[in-house]
């Protein structure tokens, strides 16, 4: 019995694993989602007297070997040699999967194309001339739909009868090559290079496509209208900014805000009333009133006062990404991330920073090459992860009451900014190896699913309620403990405890920068702990309970109750510069682990720490000194 | 008196909290991480494999 090795190619999601089970009586697992073989599988069968060994290999968009997946294919379709490739396309967008093919047509691999997904194709009116698809590139072409037990009967017949000798790549085929052989002769510089043979790929596919796809009756569906309008190249920036301001003016002051002055007002004036009152009615000692009221509620109630701003943001992006428009910004802002030496891929584990910087440092594992990942883990942290939420969100409601979304919003940008800074910085000092292209399928526009979109929500938010339950609370009480107490014991002034030395010594860094009190200083070094904690810091430093008392007819929000001490202690340009160094500084130390962990190295966490303290300390001395100098 | 039953209290929610930090931090886990929805994207770690 004659042997025959046949290996399984083609795009994620075009449906091979289920030929292959089909075909080997496997139970291979199948998802309608790209990326479910992540290696390859091998199965056996007899057919027409012949002893057949199927292997089914991962999806891959193209055969760079820079992620594992297309190093799987590319090594075992190279140095296997395998009898048969059979090359599985989607025939309903064939534009795409044809792609994959002529790399492997570049590559000298003899191909079997199989226009699978007939039936999805047969529902948008496409029709394939597979004769003169075959002929334009000079291999037998087969029509499938996988679970239609005939079709793939037939695919076994030819496959097991085609003999691949008959077959040679077309005068089409050979004169693309040729021309990909004449650029790469050209010496062009390698971004450019890959760019003209990308270009020159499309091309070639554009007249195949041209020569046999014909598409009857269908008009453009919902998702391609959309696209036409958010994904265009002129409106799609403009449109995303706005459309991320429009998140911003939703959490900041049209529905998060509101509820958060609510909380605030509950926490800061009936809560905090109540227990005074009931602790004294107990006669409680005046430092365990301290510690509660001070230490407790100004620490945990000040963060939890934001927590609804927090929930509002991650429902708007959870819902964003639930219409399939986040996937989208991948690609619109590819261009940008192009001039800074990444892809648009790079986008996504950027977008979950503005979560948290954990999930996003670990999320640029998903990045192809080692210059992006690195890259990526590096400038992560500058964006406003939920944590800084409250920090720009408690100085941005003091210093600018009319104008706090825009504030949080320019903040937000900035931090966008910096990290483009910074990774076209890294790109061209540190990282000079060269970026990687990127293939991303799109879902369809749709309406998010209410429920998807609200425990989305609810697993991004309910960390930071843990948060303010266990580690915010335990710092809290370790900033009153620091606030209130030197080595002469428990002490009156502040400004003679131990946190207002270690303050002290910190806010000796900032005497250009416009912030240079103790206060100021202990909530940097408290913030690196937990970037919340400057919130809380601020909270028992400038004393919640007291000015609460004070107040006797004022709005007890955030604002008014913080307001004399925070009113003393900054202006309101070092109140920016103040803002803009929590935005850029040093990662908190979960973030700092997990860029141990991601890199591998010592010397990248703290050239992390340290690169970002001093962008942060340079970026906001020249806001304050600029500012001034504008007479701000 | 209440405010030993109240200093109590706070050593019990202290050490709880103390307790649930030192968890997360031996088990590799994140407060803010949200659950495996937030890290769907993650492939498998290039130093250690898992």
């Amino acid at each position: 019995m004659s042997s025959l090795a046949v290996a399984l190619t083609g795009n994620p999601n075009t449906g091979k694993s289920t030929i292959f089970n089909e075909l080997t009586g496997a139970r291979q697992k199948i998802g309608n989602w790209p990326g479910v073989t992540v290696d390859k599988k091998i199965g056996y069968l007899s057919h027409q007297g012949r002893h057949i060994s199927v292997v089914d290999l991962p999806g891959t968009y193209s055969v760079n070997a820079r992620s594992p997946e297309e190093k799987i294919v590319i090594d075992y379709l190279l140095n296997e040699k395998p009898d048969l490739v059979v090359d599985v396309l989607d025939s309903s967008n064939l534009e795409r999967n044809l792609y994959l093919t002529i790399q492997l047509l570049e590559q000298g691999v003899p191909l079997l194309l199989d226009l699978n997904m007939q039936d999805e194709a047969k529902r948008h009116g496409i029709r394939v001339d597979t004769e003169t698809l075959g002929a334009a590139l000079g291999m037998p072409v087969v029509e499938t739909t996988a679970r239609n037990h005939d079709s793939i009967r037939t695919l076994l017949d030819v496959f097991t009868s085609t003999v691949m000798d008959k077959y040679h790549p077309s005068e089409k085929v050979l004169a693309h090559i040729a021309r990909v052989e004449e650029l790469r002769r050209s010496g062009l510089s390698e971004a450019a290079l890959e760019e003209k043979i990308i270009e020159e790929r499309y091309a070639f596919i554009d007249s195949v496509v041209a020569e046999c796809v014909s598409v009857a009756g269908a008009s453009p569906d919902l998702t391609e209208k959309i696209d036409a309008v958010l994904a265009n190249g002129w409106t799609a920036l403009p449109l995303f900014l706005v459309m991320l301001y429009a998140v911003f003016q939703i959490t900041f002051e049209w529905i998060g805000q509101p509820m958060a002055d609510a909380l605030d007002d509950f926490i800061g004036g009936p809560l905090t009333d109540a227990v005074t009152e009931t602790l004294e009615s107990w006669e409680v000692a005046d430092w365990m009133q301290s510690l509660i009221v001070d230490g407790v509620i100004g620490g945990v109630g000040g963060v939890l006062t934001f927590v609804p701003l927090i929930f509002v943001l991650f429902f708007c992006l959870s819902f964003l990404d639930g219409t399939g428009y986040m996937a989208r910004v991948a690609f619109i802002t590819d261009p940008i991330m192009r001039r800074v030496g990444l892809t648009g891929k790079g986008i996504m584990p950027l977008m979950m920073g503005f979560g948290c910087a954990v999930p996003a440092i670990m999320g640029a594992r998903a990045l192809d090459s080692e210059k992006d990942r690195m890259t990526s883990i590096l400038v992560t942290p500058f964006l406003t992860c939920g944590a800084k939420l409250p920090i720009m969100a408690l100085f941005a409601a003091m210093f600018f009451p009319d104008n706090a979304a825009n504030v949080v919003f320019t903040m937000y940008i900035l931090g966008v900014v910096m990290a483009i800074v910074a990774a076209k910085l890294l790109g061209g000092t540190v990282f000079q190896e060269q970026g990687s292209t990127f293939l991303l399928e799109l879902p369809p526009y749709r309406l998010p699913d209410a429920k998807t979109v609200l425990l989305e929500t609810w697993d991004k938010g309910k960390g930071y309620l843990i948060k303010a339950g266990t580690i915010i609370f335990a710092m809290s009480v370790l900033i009153w403990f620091l606030s209130n107490f030197n080595f002469s014991g428990m002490t009156e002034e502040m400004n003679e405890s131990f946190l207002a030395a270690l303050g002290t010594g910190m806010s000796k860094l900032f005497i250009f920068h416009g912030f240079d009190t103790w206060e100021a200083g202990a909530a940097v070094i408290t913030g690196i702990l937990a970037k919340e904690s400057v919130v809380s810091t601020m909270g028992i430093l400038y004393g919640v309970g007291e000015i609460s008392a004070e107040a006797e007819d004022a709005v007890e929000t955030a604002a008014t109750l913080m307001q004399s001490g925070m009113a003393n202690a900054f202006t309101t340009m070092s109140a920016v510069a103040f803002m803009v160094f929590s935005q850029l500084y040093t990662p908190c130390v979960t973030a700092l682990g997990t860029i141990k962990k991601e890199t591998g190295s010592w010397k990248w966490m703290g050239f992390s720490a340290a690169y970002m303290f001093a962008i942060a300390w340079v970026v906001s001395l020249l806001v304050y000194q600029g500012g001034r100098l504008m007479g701000f | 008196m209440a405010t030993y039953i109240l200093g109590a209290v706070l050593g019990v929610a202290l050490i709880a909290a103390g307790r649930h930090i030192y968890r997360n931090f031996a088990d590799d886990k994140h407060d803010c991480c949200g659950t495996e929805s937030s890290c769907t994207s993650c492939t498998s770690c290039p130093h250690c494999g898992k």
